[in-house]
């Protein structure tokens, strides 16, 4: 093969194409300085720029291969993008060149870059592109180490939960996400329907949800997309952000909110319909509030997340006189332990509810919260019935890829 | 007549029975760097050849279109390492030129710490002299910190399965001995210890082994002749017969592009002395597989070098370097190849 390729190149001489074949024949037999010198020259005798494209980025690659050429690798990508600066494959090797030199902010920009044309063209193994999906990567692993924020850590978790990642990308992706952590929020979007486990009528009208961890999403499939329900909602928080009641707002339900926060519930009789209450949760008297409301005596939905107060707030609640189709208690026994959990759900049990969701985790390794149901007023799909002793939210809600 | 300017003497013998023999040396030995400046030469029957293995991958973009950010012609070692590090690789050849045998040969026992960033025996030439293997380049690892360089023979030995180094022999220049860089002398196969130091007028020393000294024994300076360029050694010198004795120079354009940044272009030329040292004959100039051309000044660019040459069985072996990266063999018949010198 090497011969016949040198006695052609040899024969035509000027021949770009059948120098680079040439080239590309060292650069396989591992004779990266004699490769160089061939793409080089295939590069100097062409004038078609995609074969010069691909020659810079074979010469990049042969002295990628050989150690503190850096400089070396950087200018023959960058002549390479310059030549053809919509195409990926350049821009993905820089990406990786200014990955092992931690400069992320030219790692985050070359990344951006090739992530531009909405298509993604596919991979290129004749010039190293593995592919859309790593420029992904390099797009969270730059902003992680330019802000530390969540965006970096969304994009980590849709990288590892949204794609079916092998080898060495996958590794990379588990061990950053090892690093950064989960981010603070796992939201339902539109792309995500075909996988949604248990889709509800009008969840084609949602493109994002609000909770935290689908909670409003759990409440919408346990009751078949309701429209018109009702909830307390005890810890509401801010009135969009990680909100359990503003998609159910939208799907026409009525509650009543309380928080303790005088700006968050501003910020909520500003922008949303439903009431909220600035107050104490643990200084209510809920059959009052009920009364006063005119609620009825099965509400839809119950929230209680009050940090160190649930428990307080759940003994305050006249479970006697009125009952909830579903609630959500958090007990945070990841980081406080079992206790509170305990005693939530011998309080629970004891008024006829059972865990339809136990050990809600927000991580694969972190419970937080318990969902329970009462089965004199709810008959959870089929689907939904398959408990688990602890459920990760997203493998909870979604099909595996 | 063939347009050596414009396809080389590789592609020349191509169309006259020769070949063209790619040496592939394993990245373990080389880390993908340069290998350049083969010598070849037979000796106990076997055809064996020392190559130039570098720290560096040159860069050079003839054509211009790709500079690197430093120039079209960069030595591209380490950034981290400003040196320039000549290793040397001995390998034998099998009947079809390929290599059937590579390994580095160890000097350790006799190196000292470098006084000077070239480190290493460069462009050795190979021969053998009285049954003793030699190869002879340049040295300017330990003379002083500022490049004096000298020729040095290497003596090297294959013991337990390697080749190794078992002396080393400096080379005074003739005369005080007072030049800055001594290289590129050429060992005359069949007169040992002797050397064609300068071509042009042909300049021959003897070097005695015993004293350290070398003395000129021929030089005529009225035998000058108007030439391009300086002719600088290349391969080993052969007896052709008659007395007669050939070799292969090389000659060196280093010029400047538009910012003054340097680049170079190397020619070839075959050279016959009489018996009395009399330039009989020389060549046109050539490359072994081209160059590219400035369309604007007619300016060429490219790197070869050629420091070895054989006769075996019916043809000539030409071993060059490429762009300081990669190494060949060029097989001539020599029917095709004394042609090729008389004609051109």
């Amino acid at each position: 093969m090497l011969q016949q390729l040198l006695n052609d190149h040899v024969l035509d001489g000027k021949n770009p194409y059948k120098c680079y074949d040439l080239a590309k024949e060292y650069d396989r037999l591992e004779q990266g300085a004699m490769a160089v010198s061939l793409y080089l020259k295939a590069a100097d005798l062409s004038s078609d720029p995609e074969l010069q494209y691909k020659c810079m980025i074979g010469i990049a690659r042969c002295y990628e291969r050989k150690e503190n050429r850096g400089y070396t690798v950087e200018g023959a990508l960058l002549d390479a993008a310059a030549l053809l600066p919509m195409r990926p494959e350049a821009l993905y090797h820089l990406c990786k060149h200014y990955e092992l030199k931690a400069e992320w902010k030219r790692c985050l920009f070359f990344a951006n870059l090739a992530l531009q044309p909405e298509e993604d063209m596919g991979e290129n193994c004749e010039l190293g592109y593995p592919g859309w999906i790593h420029l992904k990567y390099y797009q969270a692993l730059s902003k992680w180490y330019i802000t530390g924020q969540q965006d970096a850590k969304e994009l980590l978790f849709d990288l590892k939960y949204k794609h079916k990642l092998k080898g060495l990308l996958k590794d990379k992706v588990d061990r950053m996400i090892k690093t950064t952590y989960f981010p603070t929020a796992i939201p339902y979007v539109s792309n995500d329907i075909e996988r949604f486990k248990f889709p509800f009528h009008g969840i084609e009208t949602i493109p994002k949800n609000n909770s935290k961890h689908f909670q409003d999403m759990f409440v919408l499939s346990a009751l078949e997309g309701k429209t018109g329900g009702t909830y307390l909602e005890i810890g509401s928080g801010d009135p969009f952000e990680h909100s359990n009641t503003a998609l159910l707002e939208k799907f026409g339900w009525k509650g009543i909110s309380i928080d303790l926060s005088e700006a968050l519930c501003c910020k909520f009789k500003e922008n949303r319909i439903n009431t909220v209450i600035c107050a104490d949760a643990m200084q209510i008297n809920y059959e009052d509030l009920f009364s006063k409301h005119c609620v009825d005596n099965v509400i839809d939905y119950l929230q209680i997340d009050c940090d160190d107060a649930s428990m307080g707030v759940l003994h305050k609640i006249p479970f006697n006189r009125y009952k909830f189709r579903i609630i959500t208690f958090e007990h945070d026994s990841y980081r406080l332990g079992t206790a509170k959990k305990t005693a939530a759900k011998e309080l629970l049990l004891k008024h006829g509810y059972v865990i339809a969701v136990p050990d809600v985790k927000i991580t694969p390794d972190h419970p937080y919260e318990d969902w329970y149901i009462h089965p004199d007023l709810i008959d959870l799909p089929k689907e939904m019935k398959k408990v688990k002793e602890s459920n990760f939210v997203w493998d909870y809600f979604m099909e595996e890829l | 007549m063939h347009d050596l300017r414009h396809h080389g003497l590789v592609h020349y013998a191509l169309k006259r029975g020769g070949s063209i023999h790619p040496i592939i040396l394993p990245k373990a030995l080389t880390g993908e760097t340069g290998i350049m400046n083969p010598s070849i030469f037979l000796h106990d029957g076997r055809v064996l050849m020392n190559v130039r293995h570098v720290n560096y991958t040159l860069y050079h973009s003839e054509g211009k279109k790709f500079p690197h950010a430093w120039g079209p012609l960069q030595y591209l070692h380490p950034e981290n390492d400003i040196s320039l590090t000549t290793y040397n690789i001995m390998t034998e050849l099998n009947g079809d030129l390929e290599v059937i045998h590579a390994g580095r040969i160890d000097t350790t026992e006799l190196d000292t710490k470098p006084t000077w960033n070239f480190i290493g025996l460069e462009d050795g030439r190979l021969f053998s002299w009285d049954d003793r293997l030699f190869l002879c380049g340049v040295r300017r690892d330990c003379y002083d910190s500022e490049g004096k360089g000298r020729m040095e023979m290497q003596e090297i030995e294959y013991v337990d399965n390697r080749w190794k180094e078992v002396a080393r022999h400096p080379i005074k220049a003739p005369g005080d001995d007072g030049t800055y860089c001594e290289k590129n002398w050429m060992p005359i196969i069949d007169m040992p210890w002797h050397f064609i130091k300068w071509c042009n007028p042909v300049e021959v020393v003897r070097y005695d082994e015993e004293s350290g000294d070398t003395i000129t024994v021929h030089l005529d300076e009225s035998k000058f002749q108007e030439m391009p360029r300086d002719l600088r050694g290349g391969t080993q010198v052969h007896p052709i017969g008659n007395g007669q004795h050939m070799t292969i120079t090389h000659e060196v354009d280093l010029n400047r592009d538009v910012f003054h940044r340097k680049d170079g272009h190397y020619n070839h030329r075959i050279l016959i002395w009489d018996a009395e040292w009399n330039l009989i004959h020389y060549t046109t100039d050539f490359h072994f597989l081209g160059s590219q051309t400035d369309p604007t000044s007619g300016q060429e660019y490219n790197i070869e070098f050629a420091t070895g040459m054989a006769f075996l069985n019916g043809n000539v072996l030409i071993a060059f370097g490429y762009q300081d990266n990669g190494t060949f063999i060029l097989k001539m018949p020599e029917e095709e190849f004394f042609d090729f010198v008389r004609r051109c």
